[in-house]
């Protein structure tokens, strides 16, 4: 009979919708609880620069390959794609306006989910599963100012400056593609990429990617500190944390797009 | 009177764990608390140090109830009370010297060079010198458990609580751990708390022990008096017969 | 956290702001060092234009559009451009945007104005804002040229109009008529050959009538070869080269009986000249389309000289003596 009520579509519909609300709402219990915890500094502020540079420098290199690789791909598709009607110093403009507005950030915000999303998730359910984070309150720690504001705010400010470097890769990726191999000229390419440029275009970046850091982040914290029984539980909450971030960026790529252009 | 549960209620979901559990330590005394795995144990414990919040029921602790505190004031509290969990919960990330001394930190005054003097003793009394930098991965075990009492003895808490100290760990070792526990009572004239399921250890450390069924305290009496005792219960989880606990269902 | 990693962190941030300061200036074209300076234009309208468009002159890039906004009012719209400092602008400089290529992407170009003085240009009242204009960007031709088609064919139809079939069959039938008439023309010439020698000046009034009528027609045949698709065309040919045929026997005729009509002859063969070479016209195809769409109250008068020959043939017919006041009768 019970097992019968648990298969009941209505009933796991409503399951379901009831946990994701729960989980939301734990969420922005944590966001409480680090917003409450910011005034510490003394407890975060020896731990960021150490987050910053696990979540940032060391993110550097992986951000910088994909979207090497990615201005590569998009010149190449965009000269195909323009063959005939549309001028090639186009390929500069679609590069550079993509690269800005979209890829740079998002590809970034997803790869970063992966690594670091992840990595946090995994850290921190360890630290909750082995009572490290018990540890913390038993010696007076507020676990949110000495785990989570330091990694929270790190991605808050790495985040962009990796976005913005990986940018720039790309760019430079598309632009030495279209020397090479698209027989542009470095005027051409730079009179397409200056055809719609606009200063807001980075700032634009700057703001996804500030708010794909907190996402990528915070989503990682709450995975990490929800985790429960031991290292499946701990695999669970990696997961987790990387699919939902994932799915997180997405939506605010289109919030994004849809309040601020 | 220093630590005092009071009809402590707390359930995890649909699972109740504790259900009117009752407890009080006196001044300087050592009590242990023995009782089947997951029968809530280490549930007492943590409401001891407010990580978690009684459902119904008060907890007392230096006469300050934690029911009604901000995390400020149960900070202060904390600072008396040294916790050492069942696998030690060393943090991985930072050193052995760095383990220890982050409860120090927390202290105002403290300078770099007293907390630094005082890492050194705490891992002296554990018999740890020599460790200072190493990471909690590179150590055993029995090794693990004794860098966590040091960073718990570490703040010169008045209160101690232990989480299974011996459990996993070989006789030679188990033998350590429960002389260090009677070491620091005697040296530093805490009061203390062990949660176990090993007999001889309590038998061995504790000034009265506590046996919880059920979510209370089925038994409470002094090491003569729990050998004493007639309770099937007791005399099932002392002498290892299931069928005499199942018996008193 | 070794102060190796501090570092590597601080230069990760350093290298990040960097590119995004320099990057965004470079790629705005801002040139640091030079001084720059604003000018400001008003528009009517300003088509396509955004901020950050090129500011031109000469075809050479000199700045960029700092900002468009509607004056308070709504009359007009000002631009202001950040310009080189030391860029001289021409004489009595005006703007004028226009679309910098086909997709999309517009510029501000200052010129004199003379270079342009056909466009309207938006007059500011305070000295030092330039007036401007912008062109009509590619959907704007686009709509322009549909209207230039709309009333071609409002032309179109009513040059239909004026040539109906009832049009060309007035035609058809006033050279029939010519025909027949010139026909009974050399007829009686021949019967009355020789016999009497002088010809009244009738006959050279008449005559001269019968130029008019054909100087009309002249004009309305220019009109034939627009209907010379049409059937039934060939045989209105063969028709009007017989009548000229007809027509230039008949001033043979009379000019060999008569002295007196020399200067008649004259006359009547000019019109025919005229009627001839409009046979070779017709025949080679050539068109008045031109003239026909430059000035449709051509059609009409085609029409009323068709009408006023028409009436000129009838009345011949009826009474040929009105015309022709032969002593024979």
């Amino acid at each position: 009979m019970k097992t019968r009520f648990l298969l009941n579509p209505f009933y796991l519909v409503g399951r379901s919708a009831l946990d994701t609300v729960a989980q939301i709402g734990r969420w922005g219990g944590l966001a409480m609880d680090t917003l409450r915890a910011l005034p510490q500094v003394g407890t975060w502020g020896r731990l960021l620069p150490g987050q910053m540079a696990r979540i940032g420098v060391d993110s550097v290199p992986i951000a910088l390959f994909i979207a090497a690789f990615t201005g590569v791909v998009m010149a190449l598709q965009a000269s195909y794609t323009f063959t005939g009607a549309v001028p090639l110093y186009f390929v500069g403009t679609l590069v550079g306006k993509t690269m800005i507005l979209e890829l740079g950030p998002v590809l970034t915000g997803l790869a970063l989910s992966g690594r670091v999303g992840a990595s946090i998730a995994a850290e921190l359910g360890t630290m909750r599963v082995t009572e490290q984070i018990d540890a913390l309150e038993t010696m007076a720690y507020d676990p949110a100012a000495y785990l989570v504001v330091p990694r929270v705010l790190a991605g808050i400010i790495m985040f962009p400056v990796v976005v913005i470097l990986a940018t720039a890769t790309g760019i430079a990726a598309g632009w030495l593609t279209s020397l090479q191999l698209l027989d542009m000229s470095t005027p051409e390419f730079m009179k397409g990429l200056r055809l719609f440029f606009l200063p807001w275009d980075v700032q634009f970046a700057v703001i996804k990617s500030l708010s794909f850091g907190l996402t990528v982040t915070s989503i990682g914290c709450f995975f990490g500190f929800t985790t429960r029984g031991g290292a499946e539980g701990v695999g669970l909450s990696t997961t987790r944390a990387v699919v939902v971030s994932s799915m997180v960026i997405l939506v605010l790529d289109a919030f994004w797009a849809a309040t601020l252009l | 009177m220093s630590i005092v549960l009071q009809d402590v209620h707390k359930a995890f979901g649909s699972n109740q764990v504790l259900r009117g559990f009752s407890l009080e330590v006196h001044e300087g005394e050592t009590v242990a608390i023995v009782g089947q795995s997951g029968t809530g144990k280490s549930v007492a414990l943590k409401h001891v140090v407010g990580l978690l919040k009684p459902d119904r029921g008060e907890v007392w602790v230096d006469g300050v109830n934690l029911g009604q505190l901000a995390v400020e004031r149960l900070n202060e509290i904390r600072r008396h009370v040294g916790y050492v969990f069942q696998f030690a919960a060393l943090f991985d990330s930072l050193t052995i010297e760095e383990n220890v001394g982050l409860g120090l930190r927390r202290i105002p005054e403290m300078t770099e060079k007293a907390m630094a003097e005082r890492v050194r003793e705490c891992l002296a009394l554990v018999e740890l010198e020599g460790y200072e930098s190493r990471f909690p991965a590179e150590l055993s075990g029995g090794q693990k458990k004794r860098a966590g009492l040091a960073r718990a003895i570490a703040t010169q808490p008045r209160y101690l609580l232990y989480d299974e100290p011996t459990t996993g760990l070989d006789p030679v070792t188990t033998t350590v751990i429960n002389r260090l526990i009677m070491k620091t009572r005697e040296e530093l004239k805490v009061t203390t708390v062990v949660i176990t399921h090993d007999m001889e250890s309590a038998y061995l450390v504790a000034d009265r022990i506590g046996m919880i069924h059920e979510g209370v305290i089925r038994f409470m009496g002094t090491p003569e008096e729990v050998r004493a005792c007639s309770d099937p219960v007791v005399r099932g989880f002392i002498e290892g017969k299931p069928e005499l606990l199942e018996g008193a269902g | 956290m070794t102060r190796h990693r501090e570092i590597l962190v601080g230069v990760v941030i350093v290298a990040g702001v960097f590119t995004a300061v320099v990057g965004t200036l470079w790629l705005q074209e801002v040139t640091l060092g030079r001084g720059t300076r604003e000018v400001e234009a008003l528009f009517d309208e300003v088509g396509s234009l955004m901020r950050g468009n090129p500011v031109k002159l000469r075809g050479v890039g000199i700045g960029r559009v700092q900002s468009i906004a509607v004056e308070p009012g709504g009359e007009a719209v000002r631009v202001r451009m950040r310009i080189q400092e030391d860029v001289e602008l021409p004489a009595d400089p005006v703007v004028i945007l226009a679309p910098e290529s086909m997709f999309g992407d517009w510029q501000a170009e200052i010129v004199c104005r003379t270079v342009y003085p056909q466009f309207d240009y938006y007059e500011p009242r305070e000295p030092e804002v330039l007036g401007g204009h912008a062109l009509p960007d590619i959907t704007r031709l686009t709509a322009a040229a549909d209207e230039i088609s709309a009333t071609l064919t409002v032309l179109t139809a009513r040059v239909e109009q004026a040539f109906t079939e009832e049009t060309a069959q007035n035609i058809s039938l006033a050279i029939d008529n010519i025909q027949e008439v010139s026909e009974r023309l050399r007829d009686l010439v021949e019967v009355q050959a020789g016999a009497f020698v002088e010809l009244a000046t009738e006959v050279e009034s008449a005559v001269v009538e019968l130029g008019g009528a054909a100087r009309s027609a002249n004009l309305a045949f220019q009109k034939v070869d627009e209907i010379l698709g049409a059937p039934g065309t060939e045989s209105l040919l063969e028709d009007v080269q017989a009548t000229v045929f007809n027509l230039r026997e008949l001033t043979q005729d009379l000019g060999s009986t008569a002295q007196g009509a020399q200067v008649l002859v004259m006359h009547a063969d000019s019109a025919f000249v005229r009627l001839d070479r409009l046979m070779a016209q017709i025949e080679s195809g050539e068109g008045a389309f031109g003239r026909l769409m430059a000035d449709e109250t051509l059609a009409i008068r085609a029409q009323d000289a068709l009408r006023d020959l028409q009436a000129l043939l009838e009345d011949f017919k009826e009474n040929p003596h009105r015309y022709v006041r032969l002593s024979i009768f």
